[in-house]
């Protein structure tokens, strides 16, 4: 048994320095770039998703080839994001934001050859159309704020905003928005019914060459041997879809598929173990942006007392949470909850840390107190306290966020505070979205996905704004900070922002980070090399298609 | 007092059967048989209003689920008017009666309406699932009704010789287990360690003609197999029961009669009359076929229609749910007609227990 | 009582034993948290789940769980249905078309998807999983208790009873209800096996009871927190043994405890129609 305990931790000291050398491989292959046309080109890629094969609409983001769509892939974005979440140029290959940040000059890769998979060439028209049909049809929230679109010559359009909202619109189209075909979609106006074979046409680098239902494969192939300049190495991929990540997992160990991908869904950590150590197989490690967090309800008592949120935050088991939810690679959290691996991180914030006696002390001393001697904490005025612990629904980690509520209820009740599980809002997604809603929730446990994390932050379910008009946190100057944080006009504006909301959501514990997690997407490094692994993405993103190579 | 009037009238309706007998059977088995098929019909109507109450009265705004509930949450702050649109279009603005009477409406011209999550027609979706649901269940059934029928007749013909004693102990332990998790442990064995079967789902892909036949016959192997292990465990419990029943029975009585020498006749007879009690429990497993795989099916990734509704119970898909409950419904109904109508025709007790009044 | 029978006895005689005498057994507290995924050790024989339970006491107090839920479905189910059965096979005429239109509606819902979707949507806890449990497992022991009923109505002493003027409800009490109770005894201890199975399959779904200690609780915790594609198999496979051990108990009660009340029963009706 030793020997098993031995083995399991050189193989998480090995894991835990991979980051490093998947650093250091990026490195490399920038330098490869000039020999790889030597190299031999990838044939046949297989990737695993769990999104059915079941919508092929580029107006979607459903299924696995709307998530696909995500790598720069079947469809075109306008701009995509690089290994550390910077804005890369994609069909617009160049964008002048005005210095009042109320509109943008974008000129487009009309010239270079690309065509619809149908044979049809891409136009400025098509630009137009694209963004014209999101504002007006689609009311696309990834571009609100944009109002009109004009075309300055074949190749250049200006974009205009009702507010100095250019930086943010970009940043919040980065991959996830599209070039659409005119031709194709001019007149309909429901285009989420639309299901004609043509509503799988796009301009990138890939087309659907064969769909086959029966074994939820879809197979693309590239439509040229390079694509913006670039030669593309991948030849052929087909996408598979499985039912969950056990069998994704499996199949990945057999040798049935060559990586995985899921849009912003690693698999779980307590998975890590059977995915280290493996021969040819690359755990695809790296830090996730986004991060679990605890976050405190203003509208009701006791959590709407700083005092009673400080004595939480020291009563918590910050190294089994971490446990629980990081296995062995999880990181204890720190005070101003936003990841380390986020851009504008602070780092001079410390750590978490649990103090079972000094949470019982200022329990004390708020006047938190058993004054009827049943071993459990009275309100100060001395109603009965039951502290609701809601966690969020989440139809695939419903077991972990049990466990980490099972987890925050025992470590309240030993330092005397009784709370309760929402057992409804582990199953039901309905109650879940309507508890939030109500602003009545206590304690609620939720998850900032890599997505928020890299512009909106966790913050985002905190205060009240647009995009989550139910947070409950009433302190004036933090909200102000948040709205600024969300209009900032540059990435160096936000980062210093985002660094002084760290302080104060540490200073008034707003929020608790529950543990730094990883995420892992594997690959099979044993007959294909190149693999880049994007920060909390994955090792098949936008640049997969250029970077592989076989062995 | 009512309960006197009740019986008296049993009474001269038995005598009034008794007499006419032989002249109205045929007659009475037709309106039996009619009596049925209303039966089967009224449940019909039955099941597709509660299929419809079912899904009305689910918790949380149907719109929701229908546009997706970030788009819904972002709608409802920036553009509730959007809501109210998708709301009419879908009809469920109106009153609940005049959506039923819509949704009777389109049931009987088999217009099932689309998927809220992909939007494709509900038909299309369910009939092709249907078609791999069948192909895995209709040939387990039917082998295991072989194997278990068989073997059950057998043990029971047989009671208490080695094959009852060796075999009624192992198919009991196999059939306490949960069928998920032996599935599961046959699954990590045989597919994830030793490799001799495919992990899942239904073929690999990139095949067509023979080979995807092949490829399909080998996906299927092992949850057939967990799929007759469990069916063939019921199957001989019921048929060595029955068989030991009559058994014992008709031994007794035909030992009186004719000695008991003529051991062929006897097992004839003996099978004869238990196939009655396993042809209705053939018939009640068809008629279950479309969710009666349904475990397995999720474990091994078999994309039927037991994968279809748990989906869709995730993914509150309630036209998909609704279209998958009628047809499980309409399935159950035809086929306990059909195990009625069997019975009246074919079962010999009833005809005997007539015959001697 | 034959072998197999004592053999049922003895297996729910050790359950039961264990579920009441859990906190004595349980080498530790089942909630108590603790060093999470340990391998097993003399300090832990079964290691520990994913927050660092004790495996083993888990188990001894899932027992519980896991009893009532079956007991509890069972019990409800065969009220239901052996009152059901009564009234249809009694009285007949409209009552028996009323109730056995019920059935066929009932029977013709798919169970396991009805039980799905009905934990789905209903407020998660132990009352309505049992509630979702029951909902369509009462048909089958209304058919059986109705066409015995049917038979025990015909009989010459519940007929003499009758005409002699005994109220409807004496003789269903007195004279019915003891003759049926081989079949209610066996549907009863089948629907315990079925609810114990069913609820294995919903804490496979995800959907079983998570605030509670049941087999199928920690039979979900390990589906969901890997213990299976980890192969950590102290985690797996003891609360799947424990489900399929006391299904057994319960199934080699039912089965072959039919015949040998059937053979006591037929003793009795003798001397009850001799009465007559």
């Amino acid at each position: 048994m030793k020997k098993k305990l031995m083995a399991l931790l050189l193989a998480v000291s090995m894991v835990a320095s991979l980051p490093t050398a998947a650093l250091a491989s990026t490195e490399s292959t920038e330098t490869e770039m000039a020999e790889k046309t030597a190299e031999k080109h990838v044939e046949l890629l297989k990737i695993g998703t769990t999104r059915a094969a079941d919508a092929f609409n580029i107006m979607t983001e459903e299924g696995s080839y709307g998530k696909m769509n995500y790598n720069s892939f079947c469809a075109a974005p306008y701009i995509q994001r690089g290994q550390d979440g910077v804005l890369e140029p994609f069909i617009m290959t160049d964008w002048e934001i005005a210095d009042d940040q109320t509109s943008l000059v974008a000129t487009f890769a009309t010239d270079q050859g690309i065509t619809w998979h149908d044979g049809e060439p891409f136009t400025i028209d098509d630009v137009i159309f694209s963004l014209e049909y999101m504002i007006n049809v689609k009311q696309s929230s990834y571009i609100t704020g944009m109002t009109t679109v004009e075309k300055i010559d074949d190749k250049t359009v200006k974009i205009n905003f009702d507010g100095p909202k250019a930086f943010g619109v970009l940043n919040s189209m980065a991959k996830f928005t599209y070039i659409y075909p005119k031709h194709i979609w001019e007149g309909i106006e429901d285009y989420k019914a639309y299901t004609g074979e043509d509503a799988m046409i796009g301009c990138g680098p890939y087309k659907v060459t064969d769909i086959d239902q029966d074994a939820q494969v879809v197979t693309y192939e590239k439509v040229a041997d390079t694509y913006l300049g670039r030669e593309i190495m991948v030849d052929k991929v087909q996408v598979r879809s499985y039912d969950s990540h056990d069998s994704l997992v499996m199949a990945l160990k057999n040798g049935e598929i060559d990586a995985m991908y899921d849009y912003s869904n690693s698999l779980d950590s307590s998975m890590q173990p059977s995915i280290t150590g493996v021969e040819g197989l690359d755990a695809g490690m790296s830090t996730n942006t986004g991060n679990f967090q605890l976050v405190f309800g203003f509208n009701v008592a006791p959590t709407n007392d700083l005092e009673f949120r400080k004595a939480v935050s020291k009563a918590l088991d910050y190294e089994l949470l971490a446990a629980t939810i990081g296995g062995a690679d999880g990181e204890i959290a720190g005070t101003g909850i936003v990841s380390s691996a986020v851009q504008g991180f602070n780092p001079d914030l410390p750590k978490n840390a649990q103090d079972v006696e000094a949470a019982k002390a200022i329990l004390d001393e708020a006047g938190y107190a058993d004054t009827n001697g049943d071993g459990l904490r009275e309100m100060p005025d001395g109603s009965e306290m039951d502290v609701l612990v809601t966690p969020q629904y989440n139809s695939t980690r419903s077991a972990l966020y049990a466990r980490i509520a099972e987890i925050l209820i025992q470590n309240l009740a030993d330092v005397g505070v009784k709370a309760s599980l929402d057992e409804e809002s582990v199953r039901n997604s309905d109650y879940c979205t309507e508890f939030r809603k109500s602003g009545q929730y206590e304690l609620y446990i939720g998850y900032t996905s890599p997505g928020v994390a890299t512009f909106d932050s966790a913050f985002m379910y905190m205060t009240p704004n647009p995009a989550n008009p139910w947070g409950t946190c009433n302190i004036t100057e933090f909200n102000e900070k948040y709205d600024a944080l969300v209009s900032s006009g540059s990435q160096e504006e936000y980062n210093a922002i985002l660094q002084e909301l760290q302080v104060m959501a540490a200073d008034n514990v707003i929020g608790i980070g529950l543990c730094w997690d990883k995420a892992y997407f594997p690959y099979r490094t044993d007959k294909i090399g190149g693999w880049i692994n994007f920060t909390g993405f994955g090792a098949i993103n936008a640049e997969t298609w250029y970077s592989l190579y076989t062995k | 007092m009512t309960f006197v009037t009740v019986t008296t009238g049993r009474e001269i309706e038995g005598s009034f059967c008794g007499s006419f007998f032989e002249r109205i059977q045929s007659v009475m088995k037709r309106g039996m048989i009619f009596q049925h098929l209303l039966t089967g019909i009224f449940t019909l109507i039955c099941i597709i209003t509660i299929n419809f109450l079912l899904i009305r009265f689910m918790p949380g705004d149907p719109v929701m689920h229908i546009i997706g509930e970030d788009e819904y949450l972002r709608l409802e702050t920036l553009n509730p008017k959007v809501l109210e649109e998708v709301r009419a279009e879908y009809g469920l603005d109106k009153p609940i009666l005049s959506q039923y009477i819509t949704y009777l409406k389109k049931t009987v011209q088999f217009d099932f309406g689309n998927s809220y999550r992909t939007k494709t027609p509900v038909l299309e979706t369910v009939l092709f699932r249907m078609r791999w649901t069948l192909l895995l269940a209709v040939p387990s059934i039917l082998l295991s009704a072989l194997i278990g029928g068989s073997l059950g007749a057998t043990a029971g013909y047989y009671s208490g010789k080695k094959l009852d004693t060796v075999l009624s102990p192992v198919l009991m332990v196999l059939s306490s287990i949960p069928t998920n998790c032996l599935a599961i442990l046959c699954l990590l064995i045989f597919a994830f360690r030793l490799k001799w079967f495919p992990l899942g789902g239904i073929t690999s892909g990139g095949l067509s003609g023979i080979a995807k036949g092949l490829d399909i016959v080998w996906h299927m192997l092992l949850p057939m197999t967990v799929m007759v292990l469990f069916r063939s465990a019921s199957d001989y419990m019921l048929m060595k029961s029955t068989v030991e029943g009559i058994r014992k029975e008709e031994y007794i009585t035909v030992a009186q009669g004719k000695g008991i020498s003529d051991r062929k006749i006897v097992f004839h007879h003996v099978i004869k009359n238990a196939l009655c009690p396993f042809i209705t429990s053939l018939c009640m497993q068809f008629g279950n076929i479309l969710a009666g795989s349904m475990m397995v099916e999720i474990v091994f990734s078999w994309k039927g229609m037991g994968t279809l509704i748990y989906d869709s119970v995730n993914t509150k898909d309630f036209p998909m749910l609704q279209t998958c409950f009628l047809f499980i419904g309409i399935c159950i109904i035809v086929f306990n007609f059909l195990a009625d109508v069997l019975n009246i025709v074919i079962d010999p007790r009833l005809r005997k227990e007539k015959i001697n009044e | 009582m034959n072998r197999q029978v004592k053999a049922g006895m003895t297996i729910l005689a050790v359950i039961l034993f264990v579920a009441v005498f859990a906190p004595v057994l349980s080498p530790h507290d089942p909630y108590e948290l603790g060093i999470p995924y340990q391998i097993p050790s003399s300090e832990h024989i079964l290691g520990t789940n994913d927050v660092g339970q004790d495996i083993l006491s888990e188990l001894f107090y899932g027992a519980r769980v896991s009893l009532t839920i079956g007991i509890v479905s069972a019990l409800v189910v065969t009220v239901i249905g052996t009152t059901l059965g009564i009234l249809a096979g009694y009285y007949g005429g409209k009552v028996d078309r009323i109730i056995s239109q019920l059935t066929n509606v009932a029977m013709a819902l798919p169970s396991l998807p009805l039980t799905i979707v009905l934990v789905a949507f209903m407020e998660a806890n132990l009352r309505n999983l049992i509630i979702a449990i029951c909902i369509t497992s009462w048909t089958s022991t209304v058919r059986i208790v109705r066409s015995r009923v049917m038979q025990i109505r015909e009989l010459p002493f519940v007929k003499l009873e009758t005409t002699m003027g005994a109220s409807s409800v004496y003789i269903m009490i007195r004279h019915i209800l003891p003759n049926l109770g081989e079949i209610v005894f066996v549907r009863a201890v089948m629907e315990v096996a079925n609810a114990m199975l069913t609820e294995a399959s919903l804490s496979f779904l995800g959907l079983g009871v998570l605030g509670q200690k049941s087999w199928g609780s920690i039979l979900h915790y390990a589906f969901y927190r890997n213990g299976i594609i980890n192969g950590y198999y102290w985690w797996y496979l003891p609360p799947i043994f424990c489900i399929s051990f006391s299904v057994l108990g319960f199934m080699l009660l039912g089965y072959y405890g039919k015949k040998d009340i059937k053979k006591k029963h037929k003793k009795n009706r003798k001397e009850k129609i001799s009465y007559a």
